[in-house]
């Protein structure tokens, strides 16, 4: 019989879209210009969120979003309905975004003219965790109605990022959710993580959230 | 080609079962037909804020604490790796 030979390999799978993503971070750091990859499941307020973002700082800095969807293109249509430009990606299928999707959308862009970008990643807890995009910042949104044991259930998310937004605070008061609970959850897997709370109701909370954004801006156009 | 080790921290969520069922769908007619994916899973790796120790940690237990100097603040140092150890061929 013949034998069986074993031959080392040690290659990282993903490492072509890590490379990608790489390079995506370079090419915004030549070009100044910020990037958030925002992250959240579906119906969280992800694009609530980014709409009351646009309306506080498009005037001081030009901003564009990428809109990653399933299908559809209605978050791309209330973007640009702001003042905004909007790429909308859709991924027929794929739940997350990869770094050759953020590549063909940059390339629609003119970066020269832009301090920031904002992501919207696929509706999902898991898959886009795991896929670098090339952004300067990684954002979760988390919204008080899918209740505050999520960072139990879904810890790599939360270990990622660098801001966490507990989002649709107006609910509060009709559950059983506690944020200082979900804080403590989350700071044990990611001790330098800036949480906000904020609803887009009320506008409560998002002044900071956009102060904290404006500093990463501010710090990536310098 | 016979099998096909990977290495996969814990915070992947890789489910060995269906990596195996792509695999065989993709690998048909080709010279990995028949391979068989061994997974080995690579636990979470924390580092103790207060005393500087790693240790393996439970990322989904509801408190971890250092089991050296018993503190909670630690960091999150490993346990996302994901890549192909070997392969073993005849
Ligand atoms: N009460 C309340 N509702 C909110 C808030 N933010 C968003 N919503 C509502 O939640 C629903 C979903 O918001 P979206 O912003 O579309 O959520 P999304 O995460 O972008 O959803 P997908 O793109 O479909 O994954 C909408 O009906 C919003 O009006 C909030 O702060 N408070
Ligand atoms: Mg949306
Ligand atoms: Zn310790």
């Amino acid at each position: 019989m013949d034998k069986v030979r074993l031959i080392d390999i040690k290659e990282l799978i993903l490492s072509d879209n890590r490379d990608l993503a790489e390079q995506i971070r370079k090419y915004l750091k030549d070009n100044k210009v910020f990037m958030l990859n925002l992250m959240a499941s579906p119906g969280s307020g992800k694009t609530t969120l980014i709409i009351e973002t646009l309306r506080r700082l498009k005037d001081k800095y030009q901003v564009a979003v990428i809109e990653g969807d399933i299908e559809s293109q209605v978050d791309a249509d209330k973007v640009a309905a702001e003042g905004v430009t909007a790429v909308q990606l859709r991924t027929g299928g794929a739940c997350h975004l990869d770094a050759p999707m953020i590549k063909e959308a940059l390339d629609t862009l003119d970066l020269t003219a832009l301090d920031a970008i904002l992501i919207e990643n696929i509706g999902n807890l898991v898959c886009p965790a795991d896929f670098d995009l090339g952004e300067t910042c990684k954002a979760v949104v988390l919204s008080v109605p899918e209740g505050d044991d999520k960072a139990l259930k879904y810890p790599v998310i939360f270990s990622v990022c660098d801001a966490l937004v507990i989002s649709k605070t107006d609910y509060l008061e009709l559950s059983d959710f506690d944020p200082e609970l979900l804080a403590e959850s989350v700071r044990r897997l990611n001790p330098s993580i800036r949480i906000f709370t904020t609803s887009c109701k009320t506008g409560a909370g998002l002044d900071e959230w956009c102060s904290w954004l404006s500093d990463q801006i501010k710090a990536a156009t310098a | 080609m016979v099998s096909v080790h990977l290495q996969a921290g814990e915070l992947r969520d890789i489910a060995a079962e269906w990596i195996q069922r792509y695999f065989d769908y993709l690998s048909r007619g080709t010279l990995a037909e028949g391979a068989k994916i061994v997974l080995t899973k690579i636990p979470a790796q924390m580092t103790c804020q207060t005393c500087r120790a790693g240790f393996n940690a439970d990322i989904r237990a509801d408190k971890i604490e250092c089991p050296e100097c018993g503190n909670d603040k630690a960091v999150l140092t490993g346990g996302d790796e994901f890549f192909i150890e070997s392969i073993e061929v005849i």
